[in-house]
């Protein structure tokens, strides 16, 4: 009973502090509600969206068509080379928000605009390009692709639109190419009127199968709840809540047991270790302190971005062993980290170096969401408490029971050894 | 020379614990530097390097006909994708959790009499299970369509093969036969992708002389951004210190002899952009002798574009010194901007894989600055007249912090 007494002493002076709310909920909310305003989900309304920015590109049109094909027809208008169509299909405005196309006639012209970075990529259509899209030469063409080195995803994507249409202007003298390979294995020859009859049914079959939505079916993979549905801005959101909610629940649990130096450096504990109370009774209303502070930060954040930001959390069954692991650990690793220090002017470098370091690298994960490296991340995050807790939260969220009950249990045993440590040193301090 | 020794006891407070300072300063910039590198592509990781980091996907078909196996044969050369074997009979559900689980990137679903259906009618029927919200998810998206529209192709060419072939007055002798030719005629019309008449050449913007890769383009992101990071949170220490000495009276008592208070904020200021340069100086040593980026090709600039950036850190960390009322509040005073700035500055991730919104916003932060101006340094060799707009923003941001703290330095005794 008075352990309980001792915490809930402790636990209204955490809630009575300004900068203590401040910490706990202020930040990680504010975090996330920048985010969300950044990308767009803060009066943008329901169908806010991440998006890709524009890309600038120039087109350095230098094909010099073919005099055996003087003329292309496309869509009411005539072109003298392949290159040219090229250049009006990027300009059409279905393409508009991916690319902003503009026209140079000189090479070293668009490579200053990328090197100025008044543009994002520079692509440059060689003078054969229509005889070698066309097969009327076995040179092979190449498309120069400039880009400015800071750019990935955008200059990325243009080049992969450009190359899709480069590979229907390519596929009919492909096509036409493998089917006289296999008529001469039954030696036969077409002649050259047979020739530019099949070259126009292949035009006419490239044309019509440019489009592979008709072919292919996406299927979402598993989610939490089967929520195939969920915008990409939720999820930003949800992680960055969520690393948020682990980075400063550690800092929460590491402030609380910091109240056990503050009160001895003020005497107030030694006034407490000479009344009747036992020593070990307020240490561990102390400690008790410390989770439930943890215990109420981590309900309230977790409830607040399910009705405010629309976070799907995943199953709440999957949540609770998370929740307990989260709260356990982080609670476990103040206590640890705190009876390592010897006053409260150490526990500023804790702050900065230990917290911010392994926090930083537990939820790494974050920053990593949708890149190349996502699945390279897997293992080095759980060399930090902090990492096995964005584990457990990731795979709650994922709907995936297994993998939340092994992280969260990987969670209990860090904090059992640390809470067994902490628990040590500091009855052994102030025994 | 007052202030030049108090910024010398307050490099000695800093370095006393020389242990942890050189782990945060020195050792957690370099660790982050080579795992966000890393992340990008830099010494041979995800997308940077010569090993098979192909993205890999299962294909899941029930039939094995010489039109899914030159259709497997196809996705197996792609420079995007490369195939692993499905050992086992899977099924859907943990098809779907394995794309979850990211054991791989996207799982192909063949239908059952997929072959006929291909030669009979034209179409190539299929369904593909991946995240579309990821670059991976993309990536492999854009790569299935292309050899989707390959098939569709691959499938008329064969059926005017044989088309062709009948017109000649060379009509089969049995249907086996024809379906012989159409798989031939199939398998040339897909194999002939993998050496098409017109290919891409990617090059960049680069330093005279030189042709930059992307192992480089990933240290030169990560590095800067990390000096930058860490310059930040690096301060929860050396502000502590501003705090400590009104707490403990220490500053009374200072105030009480000679020096003025002018000497005693430029001290701390010192110490700070001090301690801040250290850091700057040994990981432009680390990543010009480990990761290959030529500060040394514009030495001067990155002499005063390290300068400017810890005078506007030395700034803010006087603001958060004088702001905290007790020592641990300095972390949150720092760790704020340290989050905010690194993370819409771009440290952490390139900026053009953001929103616009975001591109437009980190323009008002410092890190964008300092990330701006070495990555100018390191990727298009930058001189000093390339780097004076990204110097001359740090200076006002050093300015625009400065006032604060001395406004409240003059206001408040203790």
């Amino acid at each position: 009973m008075k352990t309980l007494t001792i915490a809930l002493k402790d636990l209204s002076r955490s809630f009575r502090s300004f900068f203590a709310l401040a910490f706990m909920f202020g930040v990680p909310v504010l975090t996330t509600l920048l985010f969300a305003f950044l990308f767009g989900g803060v009066g943008s309304g329901e169908n806010a969206e991440f998006t890709i920015p524009t890309t600038a590109v120039i087109v350095v049109n230098q094909d010099t068509g073919s005099p055996t094909i003087p003329g292309f027809d496309l869509e009411g208008e005539t072109y003298s080379s392949l290159g040219a169509v090229l250049a009006g299909t990027l300009q059409e405005d279905n393409l508009s928000e991916l690319m902003s196309v503009s026209l140079h006639a000189e090479i070293e012209t668009a490579k200053a605009a990328v090197d100025a970075k008044d543009a994002g990529l520079a692509v440059i259509i060689p003078p054969d390009f229509t005889e070698a899209a066309t097969g009327l030469t076995d040179q092979e063409a190449i498309i120069t692709f400039y880009q400015d080195p800071e750019l990935s995803l955008g200059p990325q994507i243009v080049q992969s639109i450009v190359m899709s249409i480069v590979d229907g202007f390519s596929s009919t003298s492909l096509s036409l190419t493998a089917i006289n390979s296999v008529l001469a294995v039954n030696d036969i020859r077409l002649s050259q009127e047979e020739q530019i009859s099949l070259v126009q049914d292949l035009s006419r079959a490239a044309q019509s199968q440019t489009d592979p939505g008709d072919s292919l079916t996406l299927l979402s993979p598993a989610s939490a709840g089967g929520d195939s549905e969920e915008s990409l801005l939720s999820m930003i959101l949800r992680s960055v809540m969520a690393g948020m909610m682990i980075f400063y629940a550690f800092f929460t649990g590491t402030t609380s047991a910091q109240m056990i130096l503050q009160e001895e450096e003020d005497g107030t504990l030694q006034r407490m270790f000479i009344t009747p109370t036992r020593t070990r009774t307020i240490l561990n209303g102390k400690i008790l302190a410390g989770f439930l502070t943890v215990v109420v930060q981590v309900t309230v954040l977790l409830v607040f971005a399910n009705l405010v930001f629309g976070i799907n959390w995943g199953p709440f069954l999957y949540l609770v062993p998370f929740t307990i692991g989260l709260v356990a650990l982080s609670g476990a690793f103040g206590l640890f980290i705190m009876s390592l220090v010897k006053n409260t002017k150490q526990a500023g470098v804790i702050y900065g170096g230990v917290l911010t370091f392994s926090g930083m690298l537990g939820i790494s994960s974050v920053f990593t969401v949708g890149t190349p490296a996502e699945a390279a991340f897997k293992i080095i995050p759980l060399v930090v408490p902090q990492g096995w807790a964005m584990k457990s939260i990731e795979a709650a969220w994922s709907g995936n029971l297994s993998q939340s009950l092994l992280f969260a249990g990987g969670m209990l045993v860090w904090a059992v050894v640390l809470f067994f440590i902490g628990n040590t040193r500091f009855n052994k301090r102030f025994a | 020379m007052k202030s030049l020794d108090l910024a010398i006891k307050d490099l000695y407070q800093i370095f006393k614990e020389w242990k942890t300072a050189l782990i945060f300063l020195v050792a957690a910039p370099i660790l982050f530097t080579l795992m966000f590198g890393f992340m990008f592509g830099g010494f041979n990781g995800p997308g940077g390097g010569e090993t098979d980091d192909r993205l890999p996907i299962w294909l899941v078909t029930p039939e094995n006909t010489p039109i899914t196996d030159s259709f497997s044969d196809y996705l197996d050369s792609s420079l995007t994708i490369r195939l692993e074997e499905l050992e086992n009979q899977v099924e859907l559900p943990d098809l779907k959790q394995s794309v979850a689980d990211q054991e791989v990137a996207a799982v192909l679903l063949l239908p059952q009499n997929f072959s006929q259906v291909v030669r009979e009618e034209g179409r190539v029927p299929m369904q593909v299970i991946l995240d579309e919200n990821t670059t991976a998810g993309i990536a492999v998206l854009q790569e299935i369509q292309s050899a989707v529209s390959r098939l569709k192709m691959a499938a008329s060419t064969a059926q005017l093969a044989i088309q062709t072939y009948a017109d000649k007055d060379a009509g089969f002798d049995a249907v086996t036969e024809q379906e012989t030719f159409y798989d031939l005629a199939f398998s040339q019309a897909l194999s002939a992708w993998e050496n098409p008449p017109v290919k891409a050449e990617n090059l960049q913007t680069a330093p005279e002389g030189e042709q930059q890769t992307s192992e480089e383009n990933a240290f030169a992101q990560s590095l800067p951004g990390m000096m930058a990071q860490f310059a930040i949170a690096g301060l929860i220490g050396a502000a502590e210190i501003i705090v400590q000495e009104r707490k403990s009276g220490a500053l009374d008592r200072l105030l009480g002899t000679a020096v003025s208070k002018a000497a005693i904020l430029a001290g701390h200021w010192l110490a700070m952009f001090g301690m801040i340069f250290f850091e700057f100086m040994v990981l432009i040593i680390f990543g010009q002798l480990f990761l290959r980026l030529n500060f040394l090709g514009s030495p001067l600039a990155t002499l005063m574009l390290a300068a400017a950036s810890c005078a506007f850190v030395a700034s803010l960390g006087s603001l958060v010194g004088l702001l905290a009322k007790m020592p641990e509040q300095t972390s949150v005073f720092a760790l704020i901007p340290m989050f905010l700035f690194a993370g819409l500055g771009g440290a952490w991730v390139p900026l053009d894989i953001m929103g616009e919104a975001v591109q437009k916003v980190s323009r008002f932060t410092p890190v964008y600055w300092i990330m701006t101006g070495y990555k100018d340094i390191l990727l298009r060799g930058a001189g000093l007249n390339e780097v004076l707009l990204p110097f001359l923003v740090l200076v006002a941001f050093a300015v625009l912090f400065f006032i604060p703290a001395a406004i409240l330095f003059y206001r408040k005794r203790t």
